[in-house]
């Protein structure tokens, strides 16, 4: 009996093993695919080997103790280029600080699949497009600074669903439409939303959300 | 190329007939050569240098008689000169002008110069001009100058002269050249337009020059080229459409240029007219994209097909299997996909397969080799091909070398390999092979020069190998990462790699495994089994030996004392046993080692001073040990190279030596839990590899990759455990980039220098759990590299510098338990530290994460918020202010009443305030200008 129970507790710390080491491979991969699409001209992602077994001990990226990836740390490191979907990969991770480089295209919708992520910082770039509603699904999320930016379009509704959420900062885009008043929405700043195309804040019941945009 | 050189042959003696089928032998009758001609041919002899063959026959009158020259039978004129092959050494006299019906002359493969080509220039009967091996004093001449008045030149030889002027004229009167060879000169320039105007030209061959840009669309004029050697070259580009227009051509080699685009696309409707004709084929090296054609079975006559190295994609046609000439097909780093096609085992002359490093699937079948009963080589690697072969197929062939590393040829061992007896190269890692090795394996290694069955589930004993003549060449034998177990066994004693690491092999390491079973070893890995006893002295034998690693065992005992003679070693592994008892004198004997690892053993004593002969060394690992007492200066002093210094969990003594600076290589420096003592030096400041952020050093990785042609065998990387974010990890690769520095764990007293702040490459900085104290440097932020930041467990006070907020890598910090106050400043990459335990300990903290500070409404700064831009008082506590107004309305009012009715104290107060005024007005004028230039400085440096 004593055996058996052994047999199966081995048997299944393989199987975790094993399915943990997968993951990380995966998550090794998603960040190599993001640093070929990357432009890096003072080499802060040098250190990215893709034949390691994990991505662990590569600077600006930081595990858990299961191996998963839980940080990406790449502010001002003058990188350019743009994000890809693989980011979705990164099951784990609650930090993803990209803020003051040159990275421009579209936030991937993808990144709403992060569902661990308690900060979002990108402030200080060249993203463009709409704000990806499917970042309302980052029930963990914090900390949302896209700032300084090119972003186009309006501010997802969804968002007030982020109960959270405790920093918001849009301003110095190209947003238009009003500002939602809902949730957590009712205690950011004005400054959050300056220097936009926006209408001032929803107001409730009287008029529909994306009347002007 | 050997139908090449035959062709070549025949035009020679074709040109031999023409021209000497009426002459030779006549000449000889008429007695007497033409007198001009003889003295010529003299002078020439009269430039050759006497310690070479300088011409011994040629004496007397009758030139014609003499070695290697031939008359008209006729006329009596030197018509051929043959000095081929002949040791001649010294100068090519321009007297040879003078013998001026020659129309043969060969005086390649000698050792001689020449000052220009301008004696050919009289030779107007010339058909046949060798200068191969030549060297031209003038390497810049127009030679084509001299060689376009030779109307009647059908070959023209200059190969390995030097030359650098690849020639121009005007007119190019060259109508009967056929031969051109002009291989390995100096050639730097575009392909020359003259070229495409030889008319007639049959051969060409321009290997090893220096060629650049792209082909003319000109080159196809040249329509009756059948030998185009353009190899090693740096041509690049498209190949012109007209390209397609050279239908005779019957060899073409391109290997090693950067040629790209299309080309077998180039030959759409003419492919008719060339593939009759083409018999070899190199595009080796270059990017030739594009998908094989269907029909590319039509070459009926294609010999050698390389494409090997260029961007193909696409399908293996299946009209392949019609080429059935082929002796060589190397199709190998490209990025063909899909099967191979059955039809491949039709190709009964086939010598070498190789389709190595494509994205090849599917299955490979008895039915793919039926034919190929000349098959020596056969290449798959790194493919996804799976073969499906029965226990008791006798293939046609009999391999020398086998090449199937990360196919699958598993689960059973491959039962065909029985038959064959003359392998030299065995090539098996990683194709999923779980089974023992069968007893018939030593029969078929008698020739075995590499052996790699590395990365399978291999059981049972290790294999018997039985070679013959056994030192007659090396070998490499690689079988880690298997699971073989038992004891290791007896091995080829010409062994010069042997990896049996990575596998459950039981019992001692053989106590002759030097003496006699391997002398000639140089890479000996058998890391992470079972092995127990002693490291046998025999090993100090092994003189050769440049690579040890017998880490993860679990051997115990003493090291040998032996190392003296082991002067060839770079790389000591024997971290992770049970060795014990002090570290012997000779270790530090070994002048070139680079890396020594003993990490996790229980080794004891003083830390040899010999250690600092280790010149060379660049990674020092002694942690986890038991060495005692103070840590050897001598280390610092000397080792000028030492990169990574790895101490910890020892039980060193003392303060850390002031030598210990010297080190200006050093990158990594772990120190932690010891019990030294004393302050951190302020000379760490000194260590320049951590402050100019270098590229990387290199990879640390040793190998035998020279030996093995294998990426999974025979390899070593550096390892080093480095405790970091909280947690423990292994580097390994990315070690190269990494600066660190830990001092945590021991009892380092007094403040943190800020010298130490200077060291801007440093990722990782651990110093808890020592008794430290004073500030946090404001300086701080010069660590702009930054990842980890642990200080934690001592007695740092005051507050936590705004500057902080600056590290935008930090993504693990830890100032728990010490005497901090003040509020935990504000920015953006420190808020995502947000958890509360990095701070706690610390009494007088306040702020996010942690409780609001008083007097705060609890709010967020906002992204506009900058790092440092606000600071309240720390103090603002509301009792605080109530007592302190108290006391000073008490204060004040008993100091005015005395000094209203006391009149001796009333003048001295007034005398002390107007002295008082006086100093208080020069100081505060000087304080005023200081502050102004530091409020500068501050502005600026925020700036920046």
């Amino acid at each position: 009996m004593a055996s058996l129970s052994l047999l199966s507790f081995t048997l299944s710390f393989f199987i975790f093993f094993f399915s943990s080491s997968l993951c990380t491979n995966s998550e090794g991969n998603a960040l190599h695919a993001l640093r070929s699409r990357l432009s890096d001209p003072t080499n802060v992602l040098q250190s990215w080997d893709p034949t390691l077994v994990n991505p662990c001990t590569w600077f600006h990226v930081t595990c858990d103790s299961n191996s998963h990836v839980i940080r990406l740390d790449l502010g001002n490191s003058n990188i350019s280029g743009s994000l890809g979907p693989e980011l979705a990969q990164l099951q784990h991770l609650q930090y993803l600080e990209l803020y003051r480089n040159n990275i421009g295209g579209k936030i991937p919708k993808e990144l709403g699949k992060l569902k661990n992520l308690v900060s979002m910082d990108m402030y200080d770039n060249k993203f463009e497009g709409e704000i990806p509603k499917s970042l309302a699904k980052l029930k963990s999320l914090k900390f949302l600074r896209l700032n300084n930016n090119k972003l186009t379009g309006s501010i997802p509704r969804e968002l007030t669903a982020l109960k959270d959420l405790k920093v918001f900062d849009v301003s110095n885009n190209d947003l238009c439409g009003t500002i939602p008043v809902d949730g957590p929405f009712s205690t950011f700043p004005m400054e959050s939303f300056e220097h936009n195309r926006l209408n001032g804040p929803e107001l409730k019941g009287l008029v529909p959300y994306d009347f002007g945009c | 190329m050997g139908k090449s050189a035959a062709l070549v042959e025949m035009l020679v003696i074709l040109i031999l007939f023409q021209s000497l089928s009426f002459s030779c032998i006549g000449a000889n009758s008429n007695g007497s050569c033409i007198k001009y001609e003889r003295e010529a041919l003299l002078k020439f002899k009269a430039g050759l240098l006497s310690n070479s063959n300088s011409l011994e026959s040629w004496v007397g009158d009758d030139c014609c008689v003499w070695e290697g020259v031939s008359c008209h039978n006729i006329t009596g004129h030197v018509i051929k000169l043959d000095l081929s092959f002949q040791f001649l050494r010294g100068k090519v006299s321009p007297y040879l002008g003078n013998v001026s019906n020659l129309q043969y002359l060969h005086l390649g493969g000698n050792e001689l110069t020449t000052d220009n080509l301008h004696f050919v220039s009289s030779l107007s009967s010339l058909k046949y001009l060798n200068m191969k091996d030549v060297s031209f004093v003038d390497k810049y001449e127009n030679w084509l100058q001299s060689a376009n008045m030779l109307p009647s030149l059908v070959e023209l030889y200059l190969s390995y002269c030097g030359l650098y002027n690849s020639g121009h004229v005007s007119h190019l009167n060259l109508t009967s050249l056929e031969v051109l060879n002009l291989r390995y000169n100096n050639f730097y320039s575009t392909f020359p337009s003259w070229f495409s105007n030889i008319s007639n030209i049959q051969y060409l061959d321009l290997r090893g020059n220096y060629f650049r840009g792209s082909l003319p669309n000109e080159i196809g004029n040249l329509n009756s080229l059948a030998f185009l050697y353009l190899s090693a070259n740096s041509l690049e580009g498209r190949l012109p459409k007209t390209f397609g227009k050279l239908c005779n051509l019957r060899e073409l080699a391109m290997e090693s240029n950067n040629f790209s685009g299309e080309f077998f696309g180039l030959f759409g409707n003419s492919r008719s007219c060339i593939q009759n004709s083409l018999e070899y084929l190199d595009l080796f090296n270059n990017s030739f994209s594009g998908i094989l054609p269907n029909d590319l079975g039509q070459f009926k006559s294609l010999e050698v097909l390389n494409l090997c190295k260029n961007a193909f994609w696409g399908p293996i046609p299946v009209s392949i299997g019609q080429l059935s000439n082929l002796a060589l097909l190397d199709l190998s780093y490209n990025t063909f996909r899909g099967p191979i096609p059955v039809s491949v085992g039709q190709l009964y002359n086939l010598t070498t397969l190789d389709v190595r490093n494509n994205s090849l699937d599917g299955i490979v079948s008895e039915l793919h080799f039926s034919k190929l009963r000349r098959l020596m080589s056969l290449r798959m690697s790194r493919n996804s091909i799976v073969f499906d072969i029965g226990p008791n197929w006798v293939p046609p062939f009999q391999l020398v070398a086998i090449w199937l590393s990360s196919c699958k040829l598993g689960p059973q061992f491959p039962q065909w390999l029985k038959t064959q007896q003359y392998i030299k190269t065995l090539m098996m890692s990683d194709v999923s092979i779980s089974d023992s090795v069968p007893d018939w394996f030593g029969n078929i290694s008698s020739y075995f020069r590499v052996l790699d069955l590395s990365h399978n589930q291999i059981f049972g004993a290790l294999p018997k190998l039985r070679k013959l003549n056994e030192g007659n060449g090396y070998s490499t034998i690689l079988l880690n990462s298997n699971k073989f177990e038992g004891p290791i066994t007896d091995f080829p004693s010409d062994a010069v790699v042997l990896d049996i690491s990575n596998n459950l092999l039981q019992g001692q390491i053989p106590e002759m495994i030097g003496r006699r079973i391997m002398p000639l070893l140089e890479f000996l890995l058998i890391c992470n089994n079972h092995l127990n006893g002693t490291i046998p002295v025999s090993l100090c034998r092994m003189e050769s030996l440049s690579l040890l690693d017998l880490s993860k065992n679990q051997l115990s005992g003493g090291l040998p004392n032996c190392w003296r003679n082991l002067q060839a070693l770079k790389l000591i592994d024997l971290s992770n046993n049970m060795l014990s008892g002090h570290v012997p004198i000779s270790l530090g004997s070994i002048k070139q080692l680079q890396s020594l690892h003993l990490k996790n053993n229980r080794l004891q004593g003083k830390i040899p001073m010999s250690f600092k002969n280790l010149k060379d060394l660049k990674f020092l690992d002694l942690s986890m040990n038991a060495f005692a007492g103070l840590f050897p200066p001598g280390i610092g002093e000397s080792l000028s190279s030492l990169t990574v210094l790895s101490v910890h969990s020892n039980k060193l003594e003392g303060e850390i030596p002031l030598q210990l600076c010297c080190l200006s290589s050093l990158r990594i420096l772990n120190l932690a839990n010891n019990m030294m003592g004393g302050t951190i030096p302020t000379c760490f400041g000194n260590f320049t590899a951590m402050v100019v952020y270098e590229k990387a050093i290199g990879y640390w990785g040793h190998g035998a990759t020279t030996y093995t042609e294998s990426e999974n065998g025979g390899i070593y990387d550096d390892k080093l455990l480095v405790d970091i974010k909280g947690t423990e990890l292994e580097y390994t690769r990315t070690l190269q980039f990494l600066c660190s520095i830990d001092l945590s764990g021991n009892s380092f007293v007094g403040s943190i220098p800020k010298e130490l702040f200077n060291l801007s490459s440093v990722q990782n900085l651990n110093l808890s759990r020592n008794k430290l104290d004073g500030h946090i440097p404001w300086n701080i932020d010069n660590l702009k590299s930054l990842e980890s930041l642990d200080l934690s467990k001592n007695n740092l006070s005051g507050s936590i510098p705004l500057s902080i907020s600056n590290l935008n890598f930090l993504s693990h910090l830890n100032l728990s338990f010490n005497n901090l106050y003040g509020r935990i400043p504000s920015g953006n990459q420190l808020q995502t530290l947000d958890d509360r335990s990095i701070y706690i300990g610390n009494s007088g903290l306040c702020g996010p994460p942690l409780e609001g500070c008083p007097g705060d409404g609890g709010k967020l700064p906002t992204g506009h918020e900058q790092a440092g831009n606000t600071r309240k008082d720390n103090i603002e506590m509301p009792w605080f202010y109530s007592g302190l107004g108290m006391g000073f309305l008490t204060g004040y009012v008993g100091v005015c009443s005395i000094l209203y009715f006391k009149k001796s104290w009333r003048y001295a107060f007034f005398q002390l305030v107007d002295r008082i005024y006086n100093k208080l007005w020069v100081a505060i004028a000087i304080k005023a200008n200081q502050l102004r230039s530091m409020f500068q400085r501050i502005k600026f440096e925020q700036n920046a």
